[in-house]
């Protein structure tokens, strides 16, 4: 049989395990195991899927995802959050559309300190919502930027998903954090002139938010500042052990969560059972990633011995196009993955294919990296399974349906569609960072 | 008979839940290890020989051993939105299929899993590390009884759906 008929058969198994609900972690597993019997046979194939399997347990990069979970769940529990909000609400000052943009920087803020969307989106709907809801904000609008805002921790580092990129790509994470930075910072700034804009143009979208400290005088408000002071150290903490190769990206999690713990203690709301929970929920959601990457580790490792990958690679490298479309075509194949799997198993089964590609066509695997981030945080929002929507949803009020949510993130997944254009057509946006600190 | 399997899905689901909880502890004890190997390369200018192999024993024990409290709580990430199409009357047997299906796929696995781990067992592998622990032993024995701990759990669920005692089950299998 040949490779190109047993790919399609993968597929076909992949899909039809995958639509009746099994796990997905589950379905490549079964789909790696089934594949290895019937190519290599019975005690070959389990010793290749046994191989494979065994190599997750060694990753060390891999715990910083426990770590980074954890300081976002004991953040999360903290209150930190509503106290960046209150303090951005003040020192952001009276202007129409304020409250959007400051939960864009407060969305920023965020993300450099833990790298977890799902959290991120939880507390900003949470904390921003029901406040620009109860000041007449538009609703669509309030949806989108805080979907959207939230996903920024895709991108901006400490992301685990350019953790995971960097493990299957085998690439250095720390570069991958400092050439994130920028791309990240730039869709904050769309976002930001989207709404000032947006509110310009549609004064009766964002009513001015006024609170008597607004008034004050810039000086006078900068007391205010102590709700991001402790935030603030604990991002220039992390951020600045990798960046200056201080410590390993697994060591700085490990500072960063400690840094969680002693902020929550200074906040005095730190409790046995706040971390009990923390740590329970911690257990949760890596115990259900690990399954994840052992499935795809193993069906990406029988896929490529036999053949597999050269064929894929081979097929992407002979496109009778330009090499920038061979990566717009591989951008395209993770978005089309991105509408039915989960992006651990999409970066785990596409980039040992596509990372080689990439290098071939004379292109720098960290841009590609940046772009692949990009690209799942435009997943992050895109209907059917945009899981940003869903956590928005599991906690915004009962009249915001799913459908508006949906639609709501549209104009912000066109945005998010214009930054991967930039970083696509300029490299440098991307790369001038990590060549600077180099 | 009934009661008989109806105690044993009891007793797996508390076992699983006791294990999960505890394992949360270990991803502590892994955090601190890091955080100490910062401070006494920097502060103490003592970096350690063990720290980086027992942070990734103790995790990896984590998150090998939690997959049981991960199954028992439904927490296996999934796609359910053939269950919109199908209704929740054909869903209900999907699960059955999908717990049964994971089941046979991870016997397999544990299959794979037994001969590498029945290997080190009799002849033990080291890191080859500068703290030559024994540690790949351990892993592949660890593999091989989270493997076990996975179907046992397996079974406790199918349990559970034969006899229609299932809880909050709206996430995976």
């Amino acid at each position: 049989m040949g490779i190109e008929i047993i790919t399609l058969l993968i597929v076909i198994s992949l899909l039809a395990l995958m639509a009746i609900g099994l796990p997905l972690g589950i379905t490549t597993l079964t789909v790696s195991l089934a594949t290895a019997v019937l190519y290599f046979g019975e005690r070959a194939g389990f010793f290749v899927v046994a191989a494979n399997v065994g190599e997750v347990l060694h990753k060390y990069e891999l715990i910083a995802v426990p770590f980074f979970v954890f300081m976002a769940n004991v953040l999360e529990r903290s209150g930190i959050a509503k106290s960046m909000f209150d303090s951005m609400a003040i020192m952001g000052g009276r202007f129409r559309g304020s409250v959007g943009v400051q939960t864009t920087f407060v969305a920023v803020l965020l993300a450099a300190m833990s790298g977890i969307m799902g959290g991120e989106i939880v507390m900003l709907g949470l904390i921003a919502l029901p406040q620009m809801m109860r000041l007449g904000y538009d609703r669509k609008l309030a949806i989108g930027i805080i979907c959207a805002a939230g996903a920024l921790a895709t991108l901006i580092p400490p992301s685990v998903v350019l953790i995971i990129y960097g493990l299957a790509a085998q690439v250095s994470i720390t570069k991958l954090f400092a050439a994130s930075a920028v791309p990240g910072l730039i869709l904050a700034t769309l976002y930001v002139i989207y709404i000032l804009v947006r509110v310009r143009l549609r004064p009766e979208m964002a009513p001015v938010y006024d609170v008597p400290e607004t008034g004050l005088p810039f000086f006078q408000r900068l007391k205010y500042l102590k709700g991001i002071i402790l935030p603030g150290i604990l991002i220039g903490a992390v951020l600045g052990v990798i960046y200056s190769g201080v410590a390993t990206v697994t060591e700085a999690a490990a500072i960063g969560a400690v840094g969680a713990v002693i902020v929550a203690g200074v906040r005095k709301e730190l409790t046995w059972v706040m971390c009990r929970d923390a740590m329970r929920q911690t257990v949760l959601t890596v115990g259900s990633i690990i399954w994840l990457v052992i499935g795809a580790v193993s069906l990406i490792g029988i896929y490529n011995r036999i053949g597999g990958g050269d064929f894929l690679r081979g097929v992407l490298t002979s496109l009778d196009i330009g090499p920038i479309w061979v990566i717009v075509v591989m951008m395209l194949i993770v978005m089309v993955l991105g509408t039915f799997l989960e992006w651990i198993a999409i970066i785990f089964i596409t980039v040992p294919i596509f990372a080689p590609v990439v290098v071939d066509l004379g292109f720098d695997p960290v841009w590609f990296g940046v772009l692949f981030a990009m690209n799942i945080q435009m997943y992050y929002l895109s209907p059917p399974f945009g899981p940003a929507c869903f956590f928005l949803k599991s906690v915004a009020p009962k009249e915001v349906t799913l459908q508006e949510i949906f639609v709501a993130v549209l104009p912000f997944i066109a945005l998010q569609a214009v930054g991967l254009f930039l970083v696509l057509a300029f490299p440098q946006l991307a790369l001038w960072l990590p060549a600077m600190l180099d | 008979m009934k009661r008989l399997f109806a105690l044993y899905a009891d007793a797996m689901d508390n076992i699983s839940v006791f294990v999960g909880q505890a394992c949360s502890v270990l991803f502590f004890a892994c955090i601190a290890i890091s955080a100490l190997e910062v401070v006494l390369r920097y502060g103490f200018d003592a970096p350690t020989l063990w720290s980086t192999e027992l942070a990734m024993t103790l995790c990896a024990s984590a998150w090998v051993l939690s997959v049981g409290y991960v199954t028992q709580r439904h927490r296996h990430i999934s796609i359910t939105m053939l269950e919109l199409l199908v209704g929740p009357k054909v869903w209900h047997i999907f699960r059955l299929l999908q717990m049964v299906i994971a089941t046979g796929a991870v016997i397999a696995l544990s299959m794979a899993l037994y001969h590498p781990a029945t290997k080190v067992l009799a002849r033990t592998e080291y890191s080859g590390t500068a703290l030559n622990s024994m540690a790949p032993t351990y892993l592949k024995v660890l593999l091989l009884v989270g493997t076990i701990f996975y179907i046992l759990q397996l079974l406790a669920n199918i349990i559970r759906w034969v006899q229609g005692t299932e809880g909050d089950v709206s996430g995976g299998h």
